[in-house]
């Protein structure tokens, strides 16, 4: 019935880790991007450490998984495994906070050092609503993220300052990612697979036949 | 396309995942491979040295009898014949392959009925015949009931389509079967499925066949593929004997034990052992992690991981920490963990980053608590006095016992079922206690209520009372008339009689 229909505009599945020291407001700024809620008191829905927001970009649509992560200092071996495939982080410090910020740049190191440039980084500034007892300029975060090719928002998850654009922002940047993927991969392989419309190929794979083997 | 690969392998119908077609063709109670000529892979290499010793060259080409029981073997016999739309219109007479996960016996003593009658009585026609006498292995129910709901899905999808899927899937559950029934490297199966889900996955969002299915769709299908491949191959993609996952179970159930002492305080969760309700969620999280052993499906095992991570969420908001942030989440799945010692915790793991569907694994709620529950595994493998913020001597003497936690007696004595019985009964009574001293306050009041209502009525009718008075006065004698000669006096008596005043104002 629909067989002369356009494919469907393809579904980006990312998934985005928060990462950043306790209280600096990972929670809050998800929380008000996703439920656009905030809590002077921390306290909220029953799953603040995983939340989901579907979005569209031009004809692209954007699944976004957020991921909340523990931020103690002991559980700081696990965050391979945290960020293990992710699309995006999110580097959040308290602009009031300038060890929150030195922490944000050992998470930068770690992440380039574990994932490279396949993973796109966003570094936040947050609580402008604060400018008064600010401790962290703007030029140093800006000057500090343009070096490590990430991009530098500033936000207020309490006055709904900026949030909208961080998510916006990030998702542009991973659909651009995943298309340089999806091209490179295309021109390893070119002849992997047919995907010609109307033409349903079906490739007997003998049991002899060589595994291909695919990224990991 | 589609047509040539049917006329090429006549009479089986394309788009049923029959599980009685996939038996091997011996009936030996295995799986069956179309590349191995039907046969499992046992059968198989019996057959190629028959086939070998018969004659020296090509085996694969030997006309032996088996052939001839492939052809028999079938299902519907209109099926694939020459066109797709025939395909189609037999679809609808196929028998439910869960039908035919009848017992050997009865096939073969009930065959070639197809009728609509035969599907519902459970009877499957099954020509092949035992040529050999070797353990019957009866098909599980674990595969039986993935096999019907997948079958019962591709039902709903338009026929081309059910078809095109079904038959990419038997391919890769058979290679995968095989393959792993060959001892293949963990890594090579592992890279089977990883490179079928892609190219899958690839194929269901990108060919123009599949231009009608939604994302919803999409997903069960990318779930269902990830269930059948796997649950045919599970004994040997569970624990294989190629690799050391046993021994990793066992490390780290000794290491469990040994961690007993660990408090959810040390791990720096905040957990209210002492309430009931609390203690109820720990419970159930960890009935659900012991059962993720039991399930022989991602899916299914993810289930029990998601329903797990549920409960330990519940049980910290219960304990009063507001939203359960990711610091506390974490603190306290190592908790559980550490509470449960789940059985071949570590074998499940690894079967399900191995083999699940990498994409479920990235996004969705289970992925999430999926990758907790790793990093948890992980930090108990490695924990050492550095992770509980303790000094290696004193992490030391409580490995080896020497040392036992304090509160570790409370918290066994509270695991004590009587006791945590009475704990509850206690709770109950006192909030009975509180719930009819609240009544008997209201009681109270509503009595104060009555006694003020009725004071104030007396007050209003004492009031109306004084301020109307009631007199009585005694009644007037009524007017006398007399007839006669009129004096004066009697002049006015008639005169006060025609204006009549009966009352008093
Ligand atoms: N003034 C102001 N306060 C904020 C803002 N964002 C968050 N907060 C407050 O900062 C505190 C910490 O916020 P959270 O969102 O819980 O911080 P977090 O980074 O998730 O903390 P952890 O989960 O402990 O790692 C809360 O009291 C918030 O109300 C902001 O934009 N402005
Ligand atoms: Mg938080
Ligand atoms: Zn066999």
């Amino acid at each position: 019935m629909a067989a002369s229909a356009v494919a469907s505009p393809r579904v980006h599945d990312f998934k985005v880790v928060l990462l950043g020291e306790g209280c600096v407001g990972k929670t809050s700024l998800v929380l008000r991007y996703v439920e656009n809620k905030f809590n002077e008191k921390h306290e909220s829905t029953l799953q603040a450490s995983f939340l989901t927001k579907k979005l569209t970009i031009g004809n692209r649509r954007v699944n976004l998984s957020i991921w909340d992560t523990a931020g103690q200092e002991r559980f700081h071996a696990l965050g391979p495994i945290y960020y293990r495939d992710s699309n995006g982080a999110i580097l959040t410090y308290d602009i009031t906070d300038d060890d929150s910020f030195q922490k944000v740049k050992n998470w930068v190191k770690e992440l380039k050092k574990m994932l490279g440039t396949d993973i796109m980084l966003t570094i936040i500034g947050n609580k402008t609503d604060l400018e008064k007892q600010r401790n962290v300029s703007v030029e140093t975060a800006e000057q500090y993220a343009e070096s490590v090719g990430a991009t530098h928002f500033q936000t207020s998850a309490k006055l709904n300052r900026g949030v909208e654009e961080v998510f916006l922002d990030l998702s542009r940047r991973m659909i651009e990612q995943a298309d340089k993927q999806d091209a490179e991969k295309r021109a390893l392989s070119p002849s992997s697979r047919s995907t010609a419309a109307g033409n349903v190929v079906l490739l007997e794979e003998t049991p002899a036949a060589p595994i291909k083997s695919g990224c990991c | 396309m589609i047509m040539a690969f049917l006329s090429s392998q006549p009479k089986r119908s394309m788009f049923q995942l029959n599980e009685s077609d996939l038996m091997c063709k011996n009936a030996c109670g295995f799986y069956g491979n179309p590349e191995w000529r039907g046969l499992c892979s046992q059968c198989f290499r019996e057959y190629q040295k028959k086939a070998e010793a018969s004659r020296s060259r090509h085996p694969l080409r030997g006309k032996e009898t088996l052939t001839e029981q492939t052809t028999k073997h079938q299902t519907p016999p209109s099926v694939g014949s020459s066109t797709l739309s025939q395909t189609v219109s037999t679809v609808k007479t196929a028998l439910s392959p869960f039908d035919k996960f009848v017992s050997k016996k009865k096939q073969q003593s009930e065959r070639k009925t197809h009728t609509v009658k035969s599907i519902f009585a459970g009877a499957a026609p099954k020509d092949a015949e035992p040529e050999h006498a070797r353990p019957t292995r009866q098909v599980s129910a674990d595969v039986q009931h993935v096999v019907r709901e997948f079958n019962e899905y591709l039902q709903t999808l338009p026929k081309p389509i059910a078809s095109d899927i079904a038959k990419r899937i038997q391919t890769v559950a058979n290679k995968l079967l095989d393959y792993s029934a060959v001892d293949y490297s963990i890594d090579e199966l592992t890279k089977i499925a990883g490179n079928f889900y892609e190219e899958f996955s690839d194929r269901l969002t990108r060919n123009e066949l599949f231009a009608g299915l939604d994302e919803a769709s999409t997903t069960k299908i990318m779930d269902y593929a990830e269930s059948y491949i796997l649950i045919r191959s599970y004994k040997n993609l569970f624990c294989p004997p190629t690799t050391d996952d046993e021994d990793k179970d066992l490390q780290t159930q000794k290491q469990i034990r040994k961690l007993n002492w660990v408090t959810a305080q040390r791990l720096g969760a905040t957990v209210d052992e002492m309430n009931p309700d609390v203690r109820e969620h720990i419970d159930l999280a960890i009935t659900d992690i012991i059962e993720i052993d039991t399930k022989k499906t991602v899916d299914a095992k993810l289930k029990c991981v998601v329903s797990c991570c549920r409960n330990i969420a519940q049980m910290l908001q219960l304990s009063g920490n507001g939203p359960p942030s990711a610091d506390q989440f974490l603190p306290a799945v190592i908790y559980v963990v550490l509470k449960a010692n789940p059985p071949r915790m570590q074998s499940n793991i690894k079967f399900i980053t191995r083999f699940a569907n990498p994409n479920r694994l990235r996004t969705g709620e289970a992925g999430y608590f999926f990758t907790n529950l790793c990093c948890a595994l992980s930090f108990i493998e490695s924990m050492d006095a550095k992770s509980l913020e303790m000094t290696e001597d004193e992490f030391q003497l409580y490995m080896s016992g020497e040392i036992s936690s304090s509160s570790l007696h409370e918290q066994q004595a509270f695991m004590c079922d009587g006791l945590r019985q009475m704990n509850k009964n206690l709770q109950i009574l006192n909030e009975l206690k509180q719930r009819q001293a609240r009544l008997d306050e209201k009681i109270k009041a509503e009595q104060e209520l009555m006694e003020d209502f009725f004071a104030s009525c007396m007050r209003k009718i004492q009031e109306g009372r004084e301020k109307y008075p009631l007199i009585v006065k005694p009644r007037r004698q009524l007017p006398v008339f007399t007839f006669g000669p009129a004096n004066n006096a009697s002049k006015e008596n008639i005169q006060d009689s025609l204006n009549p005043s009966w009352a008093d104002s």
